[in-house]
């Protein structure tokens, strides 16, 4: 991460909210929280785009794929 | 220049090496190519002396180096003499401590982590030349000196810098989290002394 560029985010104040709640939560700044979600986004993207499924358990163990657009 | 300490056997001294924070996939893939030269002659010998070729043998990083096409994902080395003496790939997703140590903590994914073959007693017996690459350090805790002799580097030289890569990895400047405070390192595969 050599190069960094900065770039204007709008976000509604529900997004806003839900973002610092995220940052609260996880002790991350806004930038961190915004990179760890583009890094899981392009790699869930990319395993979804090769034919991979996504799957979420809950706590009986019964799975929902999360479909992704 | 980022600084890692390594070990060198013969010697027992403690050199110097660079600390390359990220590879590029062509670094990777190079370094890849150079290390299978070498096994491939090591792994004649062995063989000839019918002796055991090393678990991770097969390992190829021109094949682990497509994971760098994702942010998710990063790769570290360590270069000594213009040769690449280990790598070590990571996740840079932000992962908890499942322990209860490390309960809330940010901790860092290893996902593979080799040292060069020549450094291996497994490809070249007495004659490995660095150690301390690899893993032998898996709390981020200091060990202090191994043996008598001078003081060698405390922990592995790629895992040294885990509070720094930790700081990069999950946010950089204005993270607020301590992260360097807990770094628990969870290895899936490793190959390295």
């Amino acid at each position: 991460m050599a190069d960094k560029k900065t770039m204007t985010v709008n976000l509604s104040d529900a997004e806003m909210r839900a973002l610092e709640e995220i940052c609260e939560q996880k002790d991350l700044s806004k930038t961190a929280v915004v990179r760890q979600a583009l890094r899981l986004y392009q790699l869930v993207n990319a395993k979804i785009a090769g034919g991979g499924k996504l799957f979420i358990e809950d706590e009986k163990k019964e799975k929902a794929e999360l479909m992704v657009i | 220049m980022n600084i890692a300490q390594l070990w060198e056997r013969k010697t027992d001294r403690v050199v110097s090496a660079e600390l390359l924070p990220e590879m590029t996939p062509e670094q990777v893939v190079q370094t890849g190519g150079r290390w299978q030269r070498f096994r491939i002659q090591a792994r004649a010998r062995l063989r000839r002396e019918r002796a055991p070729v090393p678990e991770h043998d097969h390992w190829d990083w021109d094949e682990k180096s497509h994971d760098l096409k994702f942010t998710a994902y990063r790769c570290l080395g360590i270069r000594y003499e213009d040769e690449i003496q280990g790598l070590m790939m990571i996740s840079t997703l932000a992962v908890e401590g499942r322990l209860l140590v490390h309960k809330g903590k940010p901790v860092l994914y290893v996902k593979y982590i080799e040292s060069a073959p020549w450094n291996l007693k497994a490809y070249v017996g007495a004659e490995a030349r660095f150690g301390g690459i690899g893993i032998f350090s898996d709390s981020g805790g200091g060990r202090g000196q191994r043996g008598r002799g001078v003081p060698r580097p405390d922990r592995s030289a790629l895992l040294a810098p885990v509070g720094a890569v930790l700081r990069k990895v999950y946010g950089g400047p204005g993270n607020r989290s301590g992260c360097g405070g807990a770094a628990l390192l969870r290895n899936e595969r490793g190959a390295g002394a």
